[in-house]
């Protein structure tokens, strides 16, 4: 999967799980800040893209995810 | 009334419903549910505890950590330490290295019992302690089982819960079983007046745990509901909650703003269905939303509001009241404990009192006055029917939408160490952590700098601790003639 598909796929479950348009999502939004989403919704959000790639995303790797862009290019990594 | 004063009558007490389901959790191998019944609890937790003393037979008052998720190994292992007179303290996962390391060597443990899953983030654990570690699941090849005998001073020490201190590092908090089990009826009994206010059969429901069972709030309805002897369900990982809670059935969850904010779009998007049986809500930890709290009634669900303290067992008030006009309220206070206010400060007086911070008698002396009288550092208003309103906060601490108690002074101690940063001020905003910054005159220009900053900063963040706002002053921050931040 490009990374292209990829983001469309967390730009789908970001409106899913937050209600956020997909206007207003870029690479570079933070998360927790330009996003406005809690710590309970980034972990909804993380389980659904391992439900939709069928990886488990490790627990050490949760930290790393700050911006959109970390999510793209740690699943680009493990299903580019 | 419940009667039961310490673990090793608990114990007991599983071995009289020995065919009753005590335990559910979601087995990821073979993806399937997996339950447990009281008698095979006991006896795990007579296993655990006849491993432990095999090990160290003079293990009673020495210190046994704790660091796992939660699961069925967790709850067998915090029984059985209790059991066995060693003292109980379990570790925040979600912690990073430096935080535990500091909480490891000031209780300064014999063992500490893990999963894992701590020692797979951080191969620090392992090097400095690898000699004290023991998995959790040990007790599953144990040839040993022992009962103990029943707890000889419940006014002795048997465990450690760390709580954000108020000044940076955290606090150990150490209870006795006499603490431990004071407010018990307080969390049982409420199920009684549920079943008379709904007709609901509350002695069938079934818990499910998502909130994690270092805190007070998890670990004590973990006793509780063994107490009723009810079902609780296991969720391991906030991130399986709707996996788990479609996999078991569950009537009642204890929530966080974060989860019922969760709940609250599921009810108000028509996805009622994904949550199954749920239908009651035990609310704490932070202050809730009273609209989300009333459409959640008007859709059927029972809301419970409670208040309590790590300090205080968790113990503090409850509302069971359906109507609107004590929505505001977090309850009415617990019958068996002394309630006033100090200058509007809400203090609390009795046995679920702790006995006071671990290696801090200053700490101890700042919160529990000679009179035995325990500042909360919450201020409240009680009303003529003695339903109490929190109205703000006296202690300098944060707390956010997941429940979590942050210090705001260890956060600005570490966005100070930024270049571009005069000070700061770390504060509260809408239920995350949002900093004022003072970068000097002309510092605007430094936005963008101070924010790839936190943004690094907040990668070696637990989740819950991240600054998700940045604002950059436009003049030094305000002091008092004391030198200290106006908060």
């Amino acid at each position: 999967m490009d990374r292209n598909e990829i983001i469309a796929q967390i730009v789908g479950i970001l409106e899913d799980v937050a209600e956020i348009s997909p206007d207003e999502v870029r690479e570079d939004s933070v998360l927790m800040d330009d996003l406005d989403l809690s710590s309970m919704e980034i972990l909804t959000i993380v389980a659904d893209l391992e439900e939709t790639f069928g990886i488990r995303i490790p627990e050490k790797e949760l930290r790393s995810f700050v911006t959109i862009s970390d999510l793209a290019d740690y699943l680009s990594s493990r299903v580019g | 009334m419940f009667t039961i004063s310490t673990v090793y009558r608990v114990v007991s007490h599983m071995d009289t419903m020995p065919d009753k389901l005590a335990i559910q959790y979601y087995d990821e191998p073979t993806q399937s549910v997996v339950g447990i019944r009281y008698g095979q609890y006991a006896q795990d937790i007579r296993k655990a505890a006849g491993l432990l003393l095999h090990r160290d037979p003079d293990i009673r008052g020495k210190k046994v950590c704790l660091l796992a998720r939660n699961s069925y190994d967790f709850l067998v292992n915090m029984f059985s330490v209790m059991l066995t007179g060693a003292v109980l303290v379990p570790l925040n996962l979600m912690k990073n290295w430096e935080e535990l390391h500091y909480e490891i060597d000031l209780v300064e443990p014999v063992y500490i019992l893990h999963d894992g899953s701590y020692a797979a983030r951080e191969g620090a654990l392992a090097e400095t302690y690898g000699d004290r570690l023991l998995p959790a699941d040990g007790y599953k090849d144990s040839q040993w089982s022992d009962g103990c005998a029943d707890c000889p001073d419940r006014e002795a020490l048997s465990l450690i819960l760390f709580t954000s201190g108020t000044t940076g590092r955290s606090k150990g908090v150490m209870l006795s079983q006499k603490n431990l089990f004071a407010p018990m009826n307080f969390f049982c009994l409420p199920f009684e007046d549920i079943a008379r206010q709904t007709g609901w059969d509350t002695s069938k429901f079934r818990s499910l745990t998502v909130l994690p069972m270092f805190h007070v709030a998890a670990l004590t309805s973990s006793i509780s509901w063994a107490i009723m002897g009810n079902t609780v369900n296991l969720c391991n990982d906030a991130r399986y909650f709707y996996r788990d809670l479609a996999a078991m059935d569950s009537e009642v969850m204890a929530v966080v703003p974060v989860l019922l904010q969760s709940i609250h779009k599921d009810v108000v998007r028509g996805r009622r269905d994904r949550l199954g049986s749920l239908k009651a809500l035990t609310c704490g930890a932070a202050t809730m939303d009273p609209g989300m709290m009333k459409d959640l009634q008007d859709a059927g669900f029972f809301i419970c509001q409670m208040y309590g303290l790590t300090e205080t067992v968790g113990d503090g008030t409850w509302n069971n009241s359906q109507d609107v006009a004590d929505i505001h309220s977090v309850g009415q206070k617990d019958p068996w404990r002394e309630y006033k206010l100090d200058d509007g400060e809400l203090c609390i007086r009795g046995d679920s009192v702790m006995m006071g911070y671990y290696k801090d008698p200053e700490g101890t002396a700042e919160v529990i006055d000679p009179e035995g009288w325990l500042h909360t550092g919450d201020l409240a208003r009680i009303d003529e029917r003695g339903y109490i309103y929190l109205t703000g906060r006296k202690k300098n601490v944060i707390i956010l939408g997941s429940g979590e108690n942050v210090s705001p002074e260890e956060l600005e101690a570490l966005l100070d160490k930024c270049p571009a940063v005069t000070e700061s001020l770390v504060r509260e905003e809408n239920g995350k952590i949002g900093a004022l910054v003072w970068c000097g005159q002309g510092g605007e220009a430094k936005q963008a700098e101070v924010e790839g900053y936190v943004t690094e900063l907040n990668r070696t963040l637990p989740l819950y601790k991240r600054i998700s706002a940045v604002h950059i002053a436009a003049q030094p921050l305000p002091r008092n003639a004391a030198g200290k931040l106006v908060r």
